[in-house]
């Protein structure tokens, strides 16, 4: 773990170099660079896997206009994540995969994409790092980072856009191809595969004077995940439906939105051992489904002096059924709060942000038990 | 519909008569039919004129609060020349509700032969409010456009010598903005007109936002008129510190565009922040001509998001890139006629203007805005106030009608046109993208909202972590069925 943490931040590092130098010249636009602290962390009454989660990221984001028509996003990230159970601290740490995503706009009514997750993070986890993983990817707790790497990755994206009477109505398609990374840091013979995946959406917009409403519905499958060459788990089909109404009020920008998450049960493949050795058979195993529910408020209220506070209130609610019939996982949460962005100077920006988050999640039991959490972000954009 | 039984219509009413009452039968009698002849030629001016002054001031005297005989006895000292006294009899009767079309067309002529643009302006919307009808109505809605520039010139003279008698800084109007028109630093005096038109088309996309409030261009123009600048002199930032001030702008767009050889185009851009006098900002564009509207656009956005910190909708994105002309010579005529409306020549500024529509070739609100707004200030500038008051005399003239809306005003919400396939695009593409780069870029501007990212309800997936039913920190509970091959058999 120490290695890669120390070896991933040169290589990030030096990517992140060499995109600037070689787009630099190049760059049609100007190009922004943005990072800064985020941490997250949340207290959990008894009852949970857990007393405690946070997470400390530092990301790097960089974004060179190459032309009016391509451009190219880079992000990566150091982060650390710690879980405390019965008073034992669970750590992990390093950096994240690195992502690339080239945009191209192939003609005024298409965009091509392509992008590329370069295995940089620490995917390769021991028993307690994995624990840490596990709780960090609760959707609920709505963490930037769980896994810290998931192997290489390569995906494409084709958009095409339409108007039809007062609307705008696009269709986009995109498929990733995933590579093979080592989860275990204890059994190094496992080699995980996740499955390709396909997603599909179709998007309606339309604007209502100087307001604009957003409409969308993405359907994603996953081809079957693998260990060691062998079929293991199925993910289930996601669904997700979205909508957001984007208006003005005075000189503010207001945006409502709810968006939700259906998640299918996956199927989790086991091979069953024979007396002899040999395999004698297969059996399967379903996961949860969920369901996701977002909605929120984000906006702008103007504090004088040039200072303008943009509250931000979201709901999330989540329903979660275990093959069993249990909702252990369910929840809500309610998070507000906002930030107050700073011209620090030339084009130099900071969005310091802080947020406090209340929520509960039903356990084995099916008692609810609450958590009470804070997020505070300060990102300083740069545009040099 | 003439008859409006409104309480507005009777207090409009030129004959009709709340004291009708008060008459001998005699003078009832010739009431009555002053008031259907009133009506059947849609309630044209009272013929009143100099000779009356004398009777028409004893019966105001007799009585004062008779306010159709105050407003016929304003007309009179009107037509007499006594605009002083005309003010003062038409002014009392419409403050006290005698909101009548002549009252009120009278009223304006007055303010209007005092120079008094301001007042004049006031009474004639006032009139066009209240009067939907009468032949006289395109006259007054001419006469406006003309008292709004004769006020714009009024008051850059005003805010000069208030500079000169104020030493204190005046607070600049939140939130906004003036473009001045942009320095054109090349020989191609054939092109030179652009630096109008873009000065024109750079103030509408600004004023798309309703987040910034954007001086108009002729306010802008009438000040740099008085300052007596040449055109040189639009693109020095003492200029335009100086300009905004005058204007209580809070920011100025100034620039100059540059002819780099052939058809090819530079336009440095240049914000200035007026309190503290100092560069907010500096953008540039280079392109070819025929990518002059590209140009403008980028140019438009980039400041409005970069240097002013305002982000945009959607919507207003787009009817920024949705305002343009087909073709550049179209809109170098289209500046060759702001340039002579500029200089007051509307005849000329009226033939570029028809020059430009036939280049564009097609229809054209912007161009067409201009025409009309260039051929009413050719007329109301050939029509004085004399030529005015003998027309308010022909019958029908004067309409009654009902009340109509202010001129210009809409209702219900207008809906934007344009194309909407980029925002569209980006609804479709940033929903599949399965290698999102994190929204830590996408913030928006310091001082505006932003979206929130798409990627709300996050459909990324923790593969491992979901494989081993642990995606949660409650953990995951499965159905294990188990198959047990019989000794011997099948598997």
């Amino acid at each position: 773990m120490i290695r890669a943490a120390a070896r991933g931040p040169r290589r990030v590092g030096a990517l992140l170099v060499t995109l600037l130098v070689v787009g630099a010249p190049e760059a049609h636009g100007q190009i922004t660079v943005g990072t800064g602290p985020e941490f997250k962390g949340y207290g959990f009454d008894p009852g949970l896997g857990a007393d405690a989660a946070e997470l400390f990221v530092l990301p790097v984001a960089v974004r060179v206009p190459v032309s009016d028509r391509f451009g190219i996003d880079v992000f990566s990230a150091w982060a650390r994540g710690r879980v405390e159970v019965d008073d034992t601290n669970l750590e992990l740490s390093g950096p994240v995969d690195t992502r690339i995503r080239m945009s191209a706009e192939a003609a005024p009514w298409a965009r091509v994409t392509v992008g590329a997750q370069l295995p940089t993070g620490h995917a390769s986890h021991d028993s307690e790092e994995a624990v840490v993983a596990s709780v960090l990817a609760t959707d609920l707790l709505g963490f930037r980072e769980s896994n810290w790497g998931s192997g290489t990755a390569l995906t494409t994206s084709v958009a095409t856009a339409t108007r039809a009477g007062s609307w705008g109505i696009g269709a986009a398609a995109a498929y990733a191809l995933r590579g093979s990374f080592r989860p275990s840091a204890d059994v190094d013979s496992v080699r995980y595969t996740p499955g390709n995946e396909s997603r599909v959406r179709v998007g309606l917009d339309r604007n209502f004077g100087n307001n604009t409403l957003t409409l969308g519905g993405t359907f994603i499958t996953y081809a079957e995940d693998q260990a060691n060459g062998r079929n293991l788990f199925r993910s289930g089909d996601r669904f997700r439906f979205d909508a957001s109404y984007q208006f003005r009020a005075s000189a503010g920008l207001w945006t409502l939105y709810a968006a939700d998450v259906i998640r299918s049960n996956g199927d989790l493949t086991l091979r069953l051992a024979g007396g002899s050795g040999g395999a004698a058979g297969d059996t399967t195993v379903a996961t949860a489904d969920q369901n996701m529910l977002v909605a929120g408020l984000v906006g702008a209220i103007g504090l004088g002096s040039g200072f303008v506070f943009r509250p931000h209130l979201d709901l999330k609610l989540q329903a979660r059924t275990e093959p069993d019939g249990s909702d252990a996982g369910s929840g809500w949460m309610l998070a507000a709060g906002g930030d107050i962005p700073v011209r620090l100077f030339g084009r130099s920006e900071l969005f310091p942000r802080a947020q406090v988050l209340v929520g509960s999640i039903r356990d084995r039991q099916g008692e609810s038990v609450p958590l009470l959490g804070l997020e505070l972000k300060g990102t300083l954009r740069w545009s040099p | 519909m003439r008859h409006d039984p409104g309480p507005r219509r009777t207090a409009r009413g030129a004959a009709i008569s709340p004291h009708r009452h008060r008459r001998s039968g005699r003078q009832r009698f010739w009431a009555t039919a002053i008031l259907l002849a009133a009506t059947a030629c849609a309630s044209g001016v009272p013929d009143v004129g100099p000779a009356d002054v004398p009777r028409l001031a004893e019966e105001a005297s007799e009585r004062p609060d008779d306010l159709e005989t105050r407003t016929r006895l304003g007309i009179a000292q009107y037509r007499a020349g006594n605009v002083d006294a005309a003010l003062e009899n038409l002014r009392r009767a419409v403050e006290d509700g005698h909101e009548t079309g002549p009252a009120l067309l009278h009223l304006g002529l007055a303010h209007e032969s005092r120079e008094e643009w301001a007042e004049a302006r006031e009474a004639y919307g006032r009139y066009l409010d209240r009067d939907a009808s009468g032949t006289l109505r395109s006259d007054i809605e001419n006469r406006l456009q003309l008292m709004g520039r004769n006020l714009l010139r009024e008051r850059a003279r005003e805010a000069l010598e208030l500079e000169r008698r104020v030493a204190d800084r005046v607070e600049p109007t939140p939130r906004s903005v003036a473009v001045l028109p942009f320095g054109f630093n090349s020989e191609r005096a054939d092109i030179e007109p652009l630096i109008y038109a873009l000065a024109d088309m750079m103030s509408t996309d600004f004023a798309v936002s309703d987040a910034l409030v954007v001086l108009e261009r002729a306010q802008v123009q009438s000040l740099l008129d008085e300052m007596a600048l040449t055109e040189a002199g639009y693109a020095e930032e003492e200029t335009g510190a100086r300009a905004g001030r005058l204007l209580r702008a809070e920011h100025v767009v100034q620039g100059v565009i540059t002819t780099l050889g052939g058809d090819r185009l530079r336009t440095d851009a240049n914000v200035v922040n007026v309190a503290s006098g100092s560069e907010a900002g500096d953008l540039n564009e280079t392109a070819a001509l025929e990518q002059l509207f590209a140009m403008e656009k980028a140019l438009v956005i980039r400041t409005i998001r970069e240097v002013l910190g305002v982000e945009l909708t959607p919507a207003e994105e787009q009817a920024i890139l949705d305002n343009r002309m087909d073709n550049v010579l179209a809109f170098v005529a289209y500046g060759e006629g702001l340039r002579a409306l500029d200089r007051g020549n509307y005849a000329d500024a009226e033939e570029r203007f028809q020059a430009a529509i036939s280049l564009e070739g097609g229809s054209n609100d912007m161009l067409e805005s201009a025409l009309e707004t260039t051929s009413g200030l050719s007329e109301a500038e050939d029509t004085d106030t004399e030529t005015l008051a003998s027309r308010a005399r022909a019958p029908g003239a004067v309409g009654g009608g009902p009340l109509a809306p202010p001129a210009g005003s809409t209702t219900g919400a207008e809906e934007t046109g344009g194309d909407l396939s980029q925002g569209t695009l980006t609804n479709v593409t940033e929903g599949v993208a399965p290698t999102p780069t994190s929204g830590l870029l996408d913030l928006g501007s310091t001082d505006q909202a932003y979206e929130q990212p798409k990627q709300t309800g996050d459909t990324e997936r923790q593969p491992v972590e979901e494989a081993s039913g642990e995606s949660g920190i409650v953990g995951s509970s499965g159905t294990i069925r188990l198959v047990i091959p019989r000794p011997g058999g099948e598997r």
